[in-house]
């Protein structure tokens, strides 16, 4: 295993600047996911990291040694690809075992390796079968397979569920984490998906536009995004966004009918905050509650007799849908909340849970 | 709108099919059935002989059992003593062989050489080219492309005095050694621009992650050339081989004059041409020896017909 750091990562297609700069640290053993929206430079990245693209700017290391100029079959990395890349001609035993066959590693080790695997990861029945008499999910397996048979020093994934329907990727999700759990190799895992990043990751790296936007623990994305970006792209339904402004005078932020007084939240400096400034209030859509069932909480934000406009029954969860001014605001309640669209209820808020934003910027105002 | 023929529309749409059917294959058959006529047959339009002779095969193929006549006075030369018997059987030998008629197995073999070591060397360079060309990213890439076909542009009736005068320049055209050298390089050049473009072609076919994906598994681009695009190749590599194969066999320009002087290099369609301006023109020797040429040609296009398919790379991808 090994550490890979990425310093000033700079990747240019002619004009186009589609990695501009970047910076991260893969601690040894860590799973970093890189998650965000198609085109915002994250598959290119790892195939910088993989070789398989030229580096234009910065430097890629692996462990000790900087891997700018080295070969990919040099680098001595695994790689799971979005679109399988089995090798048709071979056998699943064969595809599993071909990197290992150019280590040299004994037959004897390399049968007991891919046992291991194919025990790991239910291909025993399939060893003898090519890739084209396969399912989607068990080419995605063999895939995996080929990939961890290897003891590589940085193992990549490129959306290997991407392709696979939601209950195959579910499991397989679960899949990958207990197989993490079990090696604990360092892995680099890219995905658009946010669901995936936040189940899988250690870290979790948001990047859009060929930047970083935010590096973190999934719960620090989740609870303390730096940006409406990464507030909106996390989390599912989105981060409701209410458009508001800060009265000095009142010390307090305007939505609309509602007002939210600024010493509810000792946390945001007021100071930071002009008179009259346009401001975005972030509220997730599972940090409402019912009042008639929310735990006690002190000082709690309150907001009465919201109409609800929309109801989506979720199985266990609901969602609602109220109007905050011109603003629709989604809000997650639970079983014990039956609403129905034209009723009328208070719902509260945790003021920690609440978040501002610069509405020009985007930047959280903390 | 009904798109069902109507028995009139099927029966023309067969009968234009069978027209240009037969008038592709008519002169096959034409070449066929002489062949297979006796002398007082030739005139008769009938492309069925009347009785099948296969003499002017065995000839050619050298199985003819007819004994052949020693002239008056070669007999009269043999029974001189003056002459060992060592040298009355070589003389014998000599005028009882039929090889002189029309060497055949000599000059198919010839042309079999030929033919293979262009359809061997022009595949393995064009594979390398069209990996080249298809997968690899360099300054020039596409004017290379467009101008590897500029050999077609040029006749080659207008190549082939320049050709062989540089042949003489370089000394390669003073022996039998060399100027089988130039005219193989001369038959590579007419082949590779086909072979790199069929192949070009096809390697765009096949995913480049196969190959990143042996790249990562830690094999050099070369190496993963020769495990994994080579063998995903095969189908297409013979088509190529077996397609450089039949230019080669077929050509006649550059060897009618490369190899005027050297009547033992002949290839078949450079004695077809002799034989027809011989003393040996006879028709059905003609045809036989035409249907003889013809026939690795068919063989091989038969062949090829079964490997121009793609379907090599089903489920090693995501589609």
């Amino acid at each position: 295993m090994a550490q890979v750091t990425l310093k000033n990562l700079v990747k240019k297609y002619d004009e186009d600047i589609i990695v501009k700069g970047i910076n991260l640290e893969v601690r040894d053993g860590e799973f970093i996911v890189l998650v965000g929206p198609s085109g915002c430079g994250k598959s290119t990245t790892l195939r910088m990291i993989a070789g398989l693209e030229d580096i234009n700017e910065g430097s890629v290391s692996i462990g000790e040694r900087q891997v700018n100029d080295l070969q990919p079959h040099l680098r001595n990395i695994a790689m799971v690809f979005q679109n399988y890349a089995l090798y048709p001609h071979k056998t699943v035993r064969e595809n599993i075992i071909f990197g290992l066959k150019k280590t040299r590693v004994s037959k004897e080790l390399i049968q007991e390796r891919l046992s291991t695997i194919a025990t790991m990861l239910q291909l025993e029945e399939l060893l003898d079968r090519k890739p084209a008499d396969l399912s989607g999910g068990q080419r995605q397996r063999v895939a995996m397979g080929r990939a961890l048979v290897r003891d590589a020093d940085v193992y990549l994934f490129d959306e290997p569920l991407s392709n696979l329907d939601a209950k195959l990727r579910h499991h397989m999700r679960t899949e990958i984490a207990k197989i993490h759990q079990t090696m604990k190799t360092t892995s680099i895992y890219v995905t658009h998906d946010q669901v995936e990043a936040m189940t899988l990751g250690d870290r979790v790296v948001v990047m859009q536009n060929g930047l970083i936007e935010q590096v973190g623990t999934p719960m620090e994305i989740y609870l303390d995004p730096v940006n409406v970006f990464v507030a909106t792209f996390i989390g599912s339904p989105s981060m409701n966004l209410i458009p508001a402004t800060y009265n000095k005078a009142e010390d307090k932020i305007n939505l609309a009918e509602l007002s939210l007084p600024m010493s509810m939240l000792p946390d945001i400096g007021a100071e930071r905050l002009a008179d009259g400034q346009s401001i975005l209030v972030g509220i997730r859509p599972d940090f409402f509650e019912d009042k008639r069932f929310a735990n006690s909480i002190e000082n709690s934000w309150m907001l009465s007799e919201q109409e609800i406009q929309l109801v989506e029954p979720l199985g266990f969860d609901k969602e609602v849908s109220f109007m905050i001014g011109e603003q629709t605001i989604k809000a997650r309640l639970d079983l014990r909340s039956e609403v129905n669209i034209g009723d009328k209820i208070t719902l509260e808020v945790d003021p920690s849970r609440i978040l501002l934003f610069d509405a020009e910027h985007g930047r959280r105002v903390s | 709108m009904s798109l069902k023929r109507t028995n009139f529309q099927r029966v023309f749409l067969l009968g234009a099919v069978l027209l240009v059917l037969m008038f592709s294959i008519f002169p096959f058959i034409q070449i066929l059935s002489t062949s297979l006529k006796y002398q007082v047959d030739w005139g008769n339009p009938s492309l069925i002989p009347a009785q099948i002779n296969l003499d002017a095969y065995k000839e050619l193929l050298g199985i003819s059992t007819e004994e052949i006549e020693l002239p008056e006075t070669i007999k009269i030369m043999l029974d001189s003593p003056a002459i060992s018997e060592e040298q009355r059987a070589a003389i014998v030998k000599k005028f009882k062989s039929n090889a002189n008629v029309f060497p055949f197995g000599r000059y198919m073999l010839n042309t079999f050489v030929i033919a293979t070591l262009t359809a061997l060397l022009s595949t393995a360079i064009a594979t390398f080219a069209a990996y080249a060309l298809s997968r690899l990213k360099f300054k020039g890439r596409s004017a290379f492309s467009n101008m590897v076909l500029f050999v077609y542009m040029v006749g080659g009736v207008l190549l082939m005095v320049p050709l062989y005068q540089m042949s003489v320049s370089v000394g390669l055209a003073s022996s039998v050694t060399g100027t089988l050298i130039s005219l193989l390089l001369i038959y590579l050049v007419q082949t590779l621009p086909v072979a790199i473009y069929m192949l070009g072609n096809y390697f765009r076919t096949i995913p480049f992650s196969l190959e990143e994906a042996a790249m990562i598994d830690g094999y050099s681009r070369t190496e993963a050339i020769f495990a994994i695009i080579i063998p995903l190749s095969r189908p297409m590599l013979l088509t190529v081989m077996i397609y450089c194969f039949v230019i080669a066999w077929n050509e006649y320009l550059f060897a009618s004059v490369f190899l005027k002087q050297y009547h033992d290099f002949h290839t078949l369609p450079l004695a077809l041409q002799t034989l027809f301006t011989s003393k040996n023109a006879i028709w059905d020797r003609i045809m036989a020896a035409s249907m003889l040429t013809l026939l690795p040609v068919i063989i091989a296009f038969t062949v090829a017909n079964r490997f121009i398919s793609s379907g090599g790379t089903e489920g090693g991808v995501k589609e």
